[in-house]
């Protein structure tokens, strides 16, 4: 049923802004939004925006002033915008630009300046007074290996600052993108690719450059890091989470792009090139050797103009320390969900910069970008002498009973039978439940243990077809290629992250090159933990749009009856 | 509520359907449903002829009416006004309310009164107004900061009773939570919000105070209330806001005022209190009164508290709800998320609010509410009596788009979870001994469902009147009370108030033209005349309701007039005022 025509916007008293999709101004109030609020939650029908500090700073940054963005409120809002909004809004764009960071201009450090009441606050901020060296009238002295550290304080003390003390530019490297693949197919950056890369660099100005860009998986986060690449023309280092992620990007730099094998190094446990294009890994970055980061200091010296981080949710805690000594750069982030359970996102924001863009899940579905998928749960009920083992046990060892509860085997068997003819990726937390499962279905099983090349084969030969079915551990949560990959099961996860359960849906969204539709089916024991755990699991998925199916097994992995009789009670009702 | 205050909408929501087709056919609209028939009363244009073709006796009644601020007090006495009051009815502005073996009252809704006073009065408003800026709104939204803290409160006092002091006050700890889900409203406090909301909730009807425990709990007419249409809620609001017995200050008065300017002016507060003052209202300017009503308006969001002290205005909503004016509700418009988030923009109807609020858990309390289906939402439907099905269906009345497949699978497991025991109360016959209980449990026959132990039968507890009687008939007579072996003693449960008590319940009708006294009459009326000379008591017959009942008691006559005789009754030791035409006798 079509909303009735009204304006499509509701500003709550929390900033929070609620976007109506079915009425005929969504796209016109979606683009104005864009501007200064971020997008939280996509479902069908209604979309919600939070404005928050940063947002409206970023906002400011980019030109927005606060009556053009309490214009745009008022332009599309159906009720009067509430006043401690309205309060709220004036009161953070009466604080940018007052505070700048440059360099001294006695060219030791950097000098942080500006409004002198904003610099008396700032200057009684006990969480911000280590990073403060001396005055330096009007304002005060700061070592360059703080510049991130202060900011990230000021942010968290509700001050932006304005970091005008410019990047490094780092070596020069000339690299254009190519025109057409190794395979011959001609190759360019997409419509979204291109506005992401134009959101990141702006006009090349130190107020760009830095920041976040969040993209489904599958839709091509690799080619936007390229992209900036090609803007920047710099050496540049390319943080990822893993070998198979390293040898990945290796391939995609060697294939889009005119550099040569040459120009590009791998730097880990097995080779330690540096070269003007580097690709490492955290765990290599944050190596410690007598509490010395030993690599970190072999890379810092190198002149990189820019330093890309993959899977930028996954930034281990010691790496928010080295970033922070790594503000005179730079700095992509690439990820596909800025969900931390650790509640460190906003560090993130801090320390590599704002988001600079975003698009929805479903609108690259609905463009064909990223494979259309269906999420289906199936919930399997604990054998009756699991039940009882279950109750009795403690926390930890509930949730692992639940995961490797056996009646989901027969479910397992129901779902590669019926998908006999599509390319299925069971993925999962447990070692022995995954072995368990591989030698049932007589399926290659890739984990942690399993040596890089031995992994390179069997996802060459599981590209190829030869291996329709192939288990992984949690190895296989992000940073595999596996294009034609068009169904994944879960068979269990990580508590209730959220941000596990979207990079494994990412798996399978790869656009399939006969236009299949990807299916994740997710296996639960049924009135456990596991199945609380699910829901708090598909919550980011829903709110992108996604709707799960939900089903239920027996132990023989049959479709069963799903409603109990519940014991009817006759009383009043109010 | 004031028998004597009501709004248009409570009058003829309550009418006849007799009573509906008269009016109709006097104001000749083609329906008698109480809307058409309030927009026509209320029409400018027949107010404008009323007083065109008006009496000097009708004229002198309306004046009569805004000197009591909306109240006919005494005004029979008076034959002038009593003549102006017929003229009144005429027009169909005027009704009888019955209550109980009372008799009737008269009244007139107290809408008409801010469209009488720039007919009535020569209103200066050059000197009394001045420039404000435009108002941002046309019509009164359906959700306001006064409509959201009204919904709150009872929201949450539906599943947990609002326990109170022995003072009759709601407990602190539950005032603190209740301030927090009020709307952020800076320049009021919300414990004096809280306070005048509960106190508006209980004069309303929304909150009924319980002895077991004690505390408030939400009526069972809220659901009737909350599903009027918003013109008839505002107007049933009012009745409690322009009471003149709820408030010395003239509010009504007041407010009508400040609805009659123009939507970018505001009224000067110093200059129309010495203006009300020269005209009669004496105590407008008392400091005490003035504080408490205007203190009132602004904690119900009826004042707009941006313009200054010297300069007011009513806020947006209240202005347009004073001139009738209001969002129309849009039905069906809740959505359902996937992620279990249901969403309820503003402009879903009060009742169907109500309806989502019974069925799912209050998660946000803001412009669009915000309520989860999770497994506290199931819990209450299992109380309430509900199954899955049924939750499922009640909430597929209320949305704009089909529930997601996922929320519903997950509320048919939470209901099979959570529904799969149950403790229960039963109702059982103990006999002394076993033989006892097998000898009732023969007489019994199908009423004895099942049996417990060898000296205890279960019985349906809708049954214990029939159980009682069959048991008393075959010789086996049982105690009626149900003996609860957990409390202490048995207690005797009391309503310390139901207002809408279905045998005392007001009824309206319309005020028919009292009849003149007969020559019967005039014998009666010179042997209560010879009684009051004498000081001496009578047996009076009169009749006491619009069907004909009478009723005889000792009175001793006081007063006589030519329509009217005022007698004090003996046994209930109060005065009352009849009309001639209703005595029947007197001995």
């Amino acid at each position: 049923m079509p909303i009735i025509a009204r304006l499509p916007l509701i500003v709550q008293s929390d900033r929070t802004l609620l976007l109506e999709v079915d009425n005929p101004l969504y796209e016109e109030a979606r683009d104005a939004l864009a501007g200064f609020a971020e997008l939280v939650k996509s479902p069908e029908h209604m979309h919600t925006y939070q404005i928050t500090a940063l947002s409206l700073w970023n906002a400011q940054a980019a030109g927005l002033t606060a009556d053009e963005i309490l214009d745009a409120l008022t332009r599309y809002s159906q009720y009067p915008v509430p006043d401690v909004v309205i309060r709220f809004i004036r009161d953070q764009a009466s604080r940018y630009g007052r505070l700048t960071l440059r360099l001294a201009p006695d060219g030791h450090g950097l000098w942080l300046t500006g409004d002198p009441s904003a610099l008396t606050e700032v200057g009684h901020t006990k969480s911000v007074q280590p990073f403060l060296a001396e005055p330096l009238h009007p304002g005060y002295r700061i070592a360059p290996q703080h510049r991130g550290l202060l900011k990230q304080a000021l942010a968290k003390h509700g001050w932006p600052v304005d970091d005008a003390a410019g990047y490094d530019e780092g070596a020069p490297l000339a690299l254009t993108l190519a025109a057409t693949l190794p395979d011959g197919r001609p190759f360019a950056l997409r419509g979204y690719q291109r506005e992401a890369v134009q959101a990141f660099w702006g006009d090349g100005r130190v107020n760009r450059g830095h920041g976040v860009v969040v993209l489904p998986c599958g839709a091509g986060k690799t080619v936007v890091g390229l992209g900036v690449m090609e803007r920047a023309q710099t050496h540049t280092l390319i943080l990822t989470t893993s070998q198979a992620a390293l040898h990945q990007w290796q391939r995609e730099i060697l294939e889009k792009t005119s550099l040569t094998a040459e120009d590009v190094g791998e730097y880990s446990a097995a080779q330690k090139r540096v070269r003007p294009v580097t690709i490492t890994t955290y765990q290599m970055l944050t190596h410690q050797s007598h509490g010395q980061f030993v690599h970190f200091d072999t890379l810092d010296r190198h002149p990189w103009g820019l330093i890309i981080y993959d899977e930028v949710h996954l930034l281990p805690a010691p790496m928010f320390r080295l970033t922070a000594s790594l503000q005179a750069r730079r700095r992509l982030g690439l990820t596909a969900t800025l969900l931390r359970e650790d509640g460190r996102a906003d560090d993130v924001f801090a320390l590599i910069g704002p988001k600079r863009f975003d698009m929805p899940w479903k609108t690259l579905e609905a463009e064909g970008w990223i494979a259309t998928a269906q999420c289906r749960e199936i919930r399997v009920a604990l054998p009756e002498a699991m039940r009882e083992a279950y109750a009795v046990a403690e926390d930890a060892e509930r949730i692992r009973i639940a995961a490797e509860n056996p009646a989901k085997m027969p479910v397992v068997d129901t779902l590669v039978e019926a998908h006999r003819d599509d390319l299925i990726l069971i993925i999962g937390q447990y070692l022995s439940q995954l072995e368990a499962l591989a030698r049932h279905l007589k399926a290659p099983l890739i984990t942690g243990k399993t040596p890089p090349k031995e992994r390179e084969r069997l996802y060459d030969e599981f590209r190829q077809g030869r291996v329709p079915v192939l288990v992984v551990s949690k190895v296989g949560n992000f940073a595999i290629d596996l294009p034609d990959a068009n169904v994944a099961i879960q068979v269990s996860g990580a508590f209730g992250s959220r941000q596990e359960e979207a990079q494994r849906l990412g798996r399978i969204l790869r656009p399939k090159s006969d236009g299949r539709l990807a299916t994740f089916y997710t296996v639960v024991s049924e009135d456990t933990k596991e199945q609380l755990f699910a829901q708090k699991r598909q919550l980011f998925l829903c709110e992108q749009g996604y709707r799960y199916d939900i089903a239920h097994a027996d132990a023989t992995g049959a479709p069963r009856e799903r409603l109990a009789p519940v014991i009817p009670f006759q009383v009043k009702s109010v | 509520m004031n028998p004597q205050f009501q709004s248009i909408g409570e009058i003829l929501g309550h009418l006849t359907a007799d009573d509906l087709a008269q009016l109709a056919a006097m104001l000749k609209t083609s329906g008698t449903s109480p809307e058409e028939l309030a927009l026509a009363l209320l029409h400018p244009q027949r107010i404008e002829a009323m007083l065109e073709d008006a009496s000097a006796d009708l004229r002198a009644a309306l004046g009569y009416w805004i000197a009591n601020r909306g109240v006919w007090t005494h005004a029979q006495r008076d034959a002038r006004i009593a003549h102006g009051m017929q003229e009144l009815a005429a027009w169909g502005y005027c009704f009888a309310v019955h209550y109980g073996p009372y008799p009737s009252v008269p009244v007139t809704p107290w809408e008409l009164l801010p469209r009488l006073l720039p007919k009535l009065w020569d209103l200066p408003w050059e000197r009394l107004t001045v420039k404000a800026s435009p108002r941002s709104s046309e019509v009164a939204p359906l959700w306001t900061p006064l409509t959201h803290d009204l919904f709150v409160v009872l929201s949450y006092a539906r599943r947990e009773p609002l326990l109170l002091t022995t003072h009759g006050e709601v407990y602190q700890r539950i005032r603190n939570k209740l301030e927090k889900l009020l709307w952020p409203r800076p320049e009021v406090n919300p414990g004096a919000t809280l306070q005048y909301l509960i106190g508006l909730l209980q004069r309303v009807d929304l909150l009924w105070v319980q002895d077991e425990p004690y505390s408030l709990e939400v009526s069972a007419n809220a659901e009737a209330l909350l599903d009027l249409p918003p013109w008839r809620f505002f107007q049933w609001l009012g009745q409690y806001w322009f009471d003149p017995l709820h408030t010395v200050w003239p509010q009504l008065i007041w407010v009508s005022l400040l609805s009659l300017i123009a939507p970018d002016q505001a009224l000067k507060l110093p200059d129309t209190l010495q203006w009300l003052k020269s005209h009669g209202w004496s105590g407008v300017a008392n400091q005490h009164s003035l504080q408490y009503a205007l203190s009132e308006l602004a904690v119900f969001d009826l004042l707009d508290l941006k313009s200054s002290a010297e300069a007011m205005r009513l806020s947006d909503w209240a202005y347009d709800a004073m001139n009738g004016r209001f969002e129309a509700p849009e039905p069906r418009q809740i959505i359902v998320q996937p992620n279990g988030d249901i969403l309820v923009p503003p402009q879903v109807p009060l009742g169907e609010r109500w309806a989502l609020d019974g069925l799912a858990t209050r998660a946000k309390s803001e412009r669009v509410m915000i309520y989860r289906l999770d497994a506290q939402a199931v819990k209450y439907g299992i109380q309430r009596g509900l199954t899955a099905a049924e939750h499922l269906k009640a909430l597929e009345a209320l949305t704009a788009y089909p529930i997601p497949d996922n929320v519903r699978a997950n509320l048919e497991d939470w209901y099979r979870q959570y529904g799969r025991h149950r403790i229960v109360e039963a109702t059982l016959i103990h006999s002394q001994s076993p033989d006892d209980s097998a000898n009732v449990e023969r007489l019994l026959g199908g009423d004895a469902l099942g049996r417990l132990s060898p000296t205890d039968i279960v019985i349906r507890a809708d049954r214990v009147k029939e159980v009682l009687k069959s048991l008393e008939k075959a010789g086996q007579p049982m105690l009626p009370d149900v003996a609860r072996p957990s409390e202490a003693a048995a207690s005797v449960h009391l309503r310390t108030s139901r207002i809408r008590d279905e045998e005392t319940a007001w009824s309206f009708s319309l005020w028919r033209r009292s009849e003149k006294p007969s020559s019967a009459h005039e014998t009666l009326k010179k042997q209560l005349s010879d009684a009051i000379r004498r000081g001496t008591g009578v047996r009076l017959t009169y009749r006491v309701d619009n069907r004909g009942s009478t009723q005889t008691e000792t009175v001793v006559p006081v007063m006589a007039e030519t329509d009217w005789i005022q007698v004090y009754l003996v046994n209930e030791r109060r005065y009352i005022t009849l009309p001639w035409h209703v005595i029947v006798a007197c001995d």
